[in-house]
This record gives structure tokens, C-alpha cells and sequence, in this order.
């Protein structure tokens, strides 16, 4: 869960291909999917994710109602006890795998932040593929990568709707067709993020 | 229940009352900036402070610098290498609840007035060197920085007038069918993208500049230049 500098937008322009990121979700409420084993605190390294049942008051507060029974919390804690990230999480499984659809959520210290400034940011689902939880045991997380969508778009082979700023791209799909793409190329080892992948153990 | 409702009602009057545009790209490209540094300084609005810097002084090129190293530097295209670039670029901040917030600011010209986009940078926490929060631009990458509005006047000696254009309003144009415009919605998770070209975000600002309906109540700001010892 480590994350990839992104460049310094206007300033600074440094071109590379990271992550997936979507405007609209991979999941629909329809879609989701639960699984107990997933739950719990997970270690890699020094790193800790502590992933529960989302309470209703976050889900309501964010307008997701359908989502209630099944929306899951992610919080990535850092090796100082930190929480460095929350994201609100859903499970569905497309295909023959497993993925979570992340969509940010304001941890603590980012509810301090000026609203203000935090409205000029727009939140985007990130897409990660998780195998191995239902041993309860391990979690294995893979990022998905923008990499082959823009290789697959820049030979002409797919389209999808996007739009390309300097330090970026926002995919534009919606979600039917971005759950297209996803059984499409959900074995392909090149549609994930290399370090990106890791194994955490449960703790709890 | 009824807690819950009202901070979830609270929650989304905050939300609503402190809305930017979210412009995934600017109105005015490179050539049609402004620079004027009649707009430098420190301004004050009742309580509120801010300064506005050329970019070049600032402690984002200063960050930026640090940040880009050595081994970034062969990365960056002459275009990107050529400090007129950023010529025309300030950095506006403030500090509210100790920590200090750096935006991008740059200026053009439209209908009948100037208008500054500004773009959010970093927040850092007092005393701290926080460039690992995804809320800044140098990290995090499942957020992403988009652009506001505001009209700027700065006609008057040592006065300085900013307006926000107010997010909110703007969207309910939109999705109401009264301003046509590119744009993405998500309902579900309430996510709202303006993807308008620069042409035509311009053609907007030209047409709605001057209508005092779409800007903020909240977010209007009328500064005098002050001095910070």
C-alpha cells in the first residue's frame, strides 16, 4: 500500500505510468460481495491494515445507503501507529478473482485540514486484487496498474472514455465496462502494479 | 438518531458551503496568463491572512527542488526546464488552525474581469515537512488536485478583491440542464468533475463572469494590503 509520487502537477512534469485510478466505482451495490475472513488487522513489515465492517454513520455521511451492509473500512497505520490513509472498501468478485474497490474516506487528521482546501481535491477508486483471505490467515494484495489499459488504448486494440492531463489520467468508464476490462485482464500479470503487491499476515 | 442526523445535515452544509469548482483543467492556458505583481504581498480580511508570492520565492520551488534531485532532473523537458514557465505563476497561502496551505495561482482575463485559478498545492502542519499526505501534490495519487476560480480585482491601490466561484452552484447549473457544459456525476459516491476544455471553460467564465449568482457568500474575500513583521 505503499504510495507512488504523483510529480508536482503544474510545476513539475515527470511522466510515468502508475496506477489505475477511476472516476466512477467497480462495484455496484448489486454486485457486492462479503467475507468475514477479510476482516481483522493485517501486518507486512511494520505496516499495518485494520480492515472492519464500515459503521453506518460513515456510509450515510458519504450518501452510499444501498452499500450499508456490506461496505467494509481500510486503515492503513504506518510503523509510528499513524493512520496514513482511510478508504472506504467493497469486495466483489469479477471473473474468477476477488477485488476491493477503494474510495478515500477522511481519516482524523485530514478532518482537521480546511474544507476548503480539501474541496479542490477530487477522490478516485483505486483497484486492488486480493487472493488468499479466505484462509483467514494471509491477504494477498495486488494494485492495478494503469499500464496495460494505456498500452492497450495506444495501440488501438480498446477505447475508453478518459481524459489526459500533464500528471495524468482519470479513466472515465463506467462501471459495467470497467468490470469488462477487469475479467478481461484480471490474470494478466502486467495489469498490476509489480511493487505493489504484498502479503500481509493476520495479527487479529 | 436525531445526533446523527443533525451532524450528518452539519456535515453536509459544510461540505456544500465550501465547495471549489473542480476543474480538471484550467480556463486560461499558458499564453493568455497574466502577471502583474500589483497582487504580491500580504492581505488581510478580518482575521484572515494571506500572501501571495512569485512561484520562483517561494517555499514550493524551494520544496520542489528538493523534491525533483538529480536524478529526476534528465526527466523534465526543456519546456519544463525554462523558468519563464513559471514567470507567470504565484503561490498563494495562509495559516488557519496551525498549519499552512499553498495554493497555485495564476490569472487571465475574460468579459470584464480578471480571474484567478488556483490549483491546491500543500498543507503542512506546523513545524512539519509533511509531504507524504494525500491531500498535497506531492504524494498520494487517489486523490487528485483540480482547479477553483475565483474573480480577482485588484484596481484599487492596496486593496485586493477575491471571489470564489461557488462549486455547488455551479453543479446544480449544470445538472439541471441550464449551463451545458462537460462534465462527469457520479450519484452514488457524489463525485462531480468538470472536464471542460480550456475553450470552453473560458466561453463559460465569459458568459457567467459577471453574474454575481454563481459566486460564493462564504468564500468573498475583500483584502488590504497589510505588512507581517
Amino acid at each position: 500500500m505503499k504510495k507512488f509520487p504523483r510529480g508536482l502537477l503544474v510545476f513539475v512534469l515527470i511522466g510515468f505510468s502508475g496506477c489505475l485510478n477511476t472516476f466512477y466505482p467497480i462495484v455496484t451495490a448489486n454486485d457486492l460481495v462479503s467475507d468475514k475472513n477479510l476482516q481483522g488487522e493485517w501486518l507486512f513489515e511494520n505496516e499495518k491494515l485494520i480492515i472492519s465492517q464500515a459503521d453506518k454513520f460513515t456510509i450515510e455521511a458519504s450518501g452510499l445507503r444501498q452499500f450499508t451492509d456490506k461496505a467494509l473500512i481500510v486503515k492503513g497505520i504506518d510503523k509510528s501507529g499513524i493512520e496514513e490513509f482511510r478508504n472506504l472498501a467493497f469486495l466483489v468478485k469479477i471473473g474468477d478473482y476477488f477485488f476491493l474497490d477503494m474510495f478515500p474516506v477522511f481519516t482524523e487528521e485530514e478532518k482537521k485540514m480546511d474544507p476548503m482546501f480539501r474541496s479542490f481535491f477530487l477522490k478516485q477508486h483505486s483497484i486492488y486484487r486480493v487472493d488468499s483471505f479466505q484462509t483467514g490467515t494471509v491477504l494477498s494484495m495486488q494494485r492495478v496498474s494503469d499500464k496495460l489499459i494505456l498500452e492497450q488504448i495506444d495501440q488501438k486494440k480498446i477505447r475508453i472514455p478518459m481524459i489526459t492531463r500533464d500528471d495524468g489520467t482519470v479513466i472515465l468508464a463506467q462501471t459495467t465496462e470497467l468490470q469488462m476490462h477487469i475479467r478481461k485482464y484480471a490474470s494478466n500479470p502486467i495489469f498490476y502494479e509489480k511493487d505493489q503487491a504484498q502479503s500481509y499476515h493476520k495479527s487479529k | 438518531m436525531k445526533n446523527i442526523f443533525i451532524l450528518s445535515t452539519l456535515v453536509a452544509v459544510m461540505i456544500q458551503c465550501s465547495s471549489c469548482l473542480n476543474l480538471y483543467q484550467p480556463p486560461f492556458s499558458e499564453n493568455e496568463l497574466i502577471r502583474n505583481d500589483v497582487i504580491v504581498g500580504h492581505w488581510r480580511s478580518g482575521n484572515t491572512v494571506i500572501h501571495i508570492e512569485p512561484y520562483s520565492v517561494s517555499k514550493i520551488a524551494e520544496i520542489t527542488n528538493i523534491q525533483i534531485g538529480p536524478s529526476n532532473e534528465n526527466k523534465l523537458s526543456d519546456h519544463e526546464k525554462d523558468s519563464i514557465n513559471f514567470s507567470k505563476k504565484y503561490v498563494l497561502s495562509y495559516t488557519l488552525n496551525d498549519a499552512k496551505y499553498y495554493y497555485s495561482l495564476e490569472m487571465g482575463f475574460t468579459g470584464k474581469s480578471f480571474f484567478a485559478q488556483l490549483m491546491p498545492i500543500l498543507c503542512l502542519p506546523e513545524g512539519q515537512l509533511d509531504t507524504e499526505s494525500r491531500y498535497n501534490a506531492f504524494a498520494g495519487d487517489e486523490v487528485l488536485s483540480t482547479y477553483g476560480i475565483a474573480r480577482i480585482d485588484y484596481s484599487e491601490k492596496n486593496k485586493l478583491t477575491l471571489n470564489f466561484i461557488d462549486g455547488e452552484k455551479i453543479r446544480a447549473m449544470i445538472l439541471s440542464g441550464k449551463a451545458k457544459i462537460p462534465h462527469e456525476y457520479d450519484e452514488v459516491f457524489n463525485n462531480f468533475l468538470i472536464t471542460a476544455d480550456k475553450s470552453e471553460l473560458n466561453k463559460l467564465l465569459y458568459k457567467y463572469g459577471d453574474d454575481e449568482k454563481i459566486y460564493s457568500t462564504k468564500h468573498s474575500y475583500h483584502f488590504t494590503k497589510t505588512t507581517i513583521n
